[in-house]
């Protein structure tokens, strides 16, 4: 037999947020942490969470899976059970909306504000814009990101700072486009990201790296914007003193 | 519209080493900037005031063991601020790699380094 702890809280009945434990029989196949929710929603129908490709591809069903983010659906429970026990609690830092469904605005906010598509106002070439193999390795480790949001919600930089800081999921994705070589807005992508809480707020302490379920590295993505936007200050202080001497 | 719960319980969630070093770098920098600084200004206040302040702050020093635990204390955050500070700026600098491991594992020296020093301190004070 194996407990499952999951937090639960219907804005409709509940006050406050509580756990509920389900014991059931541990399933003789080592399924899915979302199988198995899918096994309790059959037992109980008021248990709320979000799921749709159930392959790790859409990100939907990100959760906090025994104190670490996560897809459920790509989790093995022998992975998550620890002592015959399982528990799930939504992502941390955002407001609960129902059981393990967290309201995503604030995140998509951030998402929204780095400008997530490609800008180049050159003329379009007659098929597409090319790019050599090399630049396209650049994108390599940055574009697989599914914005299932298990970095940006593991961040203690985001929870203090939702409405400021950018958060590692977004700071991914806007890496990915200052790194493409058809952006033609690179500068003006690092001057939004200039101010002290967007990119700044980030401390380096790895959740992000720690939590993704497609083991990307948003740090690194953040160290890189941080270096260019060191190295473009460099240059206008060097422009600035070359116009006064 | 009624306020929708957050969950935030820093009991429950999982942190890497690197996060609790972060974490704890930053803890201390305020201790030192509230705590460590203003001690430290009043007790080279109090030893430079005269010959006979310096006298009388020593003994009191040579025969209080909780004058002697409270100033080893502070030099204990100031030195755990240093290093753990100095491994955030070699991340910062790209001389230690961005992955999880590379940092664990600079965190766990950052530490180590620590604990040899504060030994050797804590030898040396008391």
């Amino acid at each position: 037999m194996i407990d499952v702890n999951i937090y639960r809280y219907n804005p409709e009945t509940d006050k406050f947020p509580y756990t509920q434990t389900y014991t059931l029989k541990k399933p003789e196949k080592d399924i899915m942490l979302l199988e198995l929710l899918n096994i309790l929603k059959e037992q109980d129908s008021s248990i709320s969470y979000r799921r749709s490709c159930r392959e790790g591809v859409c990100g939907s069903d990100g959760m906090n899976i025994n104190g670490k983010n996560g897809l459920a659906c790509i989790t093995p429970i022998s992975q998550a059970i620890k002592n015959n026990k399982i528990e799930l609690r939504p992502l941390p830092g955002l407001p609960v909306i129902r059981d393990l469904v967290v309201d995503m605005t604030e995140f998509y906010a951030q998402y929204d504000k780095i400008k997530p598509f490609l800008q180049n106002e050159t003329e379009p070439p007659a098929q597409e814009r090319l790019q050599s193999p090399a630049e396209r390795d650049k994108l390599d480790g940055l574009y697989e990101c599914i914005l299932c949001a298990c970095c940006s919600t593991s961040c203690p930089s985001f929870w203090w700072n939702p409405d400021k800081f950018v958060g590692p999921a977004a700071l991914l994705q806007a890496y990915r486009f200052i790194a493409d070589s058809r952006d033609t807005k690179t500068a003006e992508r690092l001057e939004g990201l200039s101010d002290p809480f967007s990119v700044y707020r980030c401390h380096g302490i790895m959740n992000c790296v720690n939590v993704c379920p497609k083991d990307l590295n948003p740090n690194h993505a953040i160290g890189e914007i941080k270096s260019m936007l060191l190295s473009d200050k460099k240059k206008e202080n060097i422009i600035v003193s070359d116009g006064v001497s | 519209m009624s306020l929708k719960p957050v969950y935030i319980n820093l009991f429950k969630i999982q942190l890497p080493l690197s996060a609790l070093l972060s974490i704890s770098h930053r803890v201390t920098g305020i201790l030192i900037f509230f705590i460590v600084l203003p001690v430290f200004a009043y007790i080279l206040n109090i030893l430079l005031d005269s010959p006979a302040s310096f006298i009388s702050f020593t003994d009191a020093y040579n025969t209080s063991i909780f004058l002697r635990t409270f100033v080893l204390f502070n030099i204990l955050i100031f030195q755990y601020h240093v290093i753990a500070g100095i491994r955030h700026m070699l991340m910062d600098f790209h001389l230690i790699s961005e992955s999880l491991y590379a940092s664990n594992t600079s965190a766990k020296i950052a530490i180590i380094i620590f604990f040899v020093i504060a030994l050797l301190t804590i030898l040396g004070l008391i």
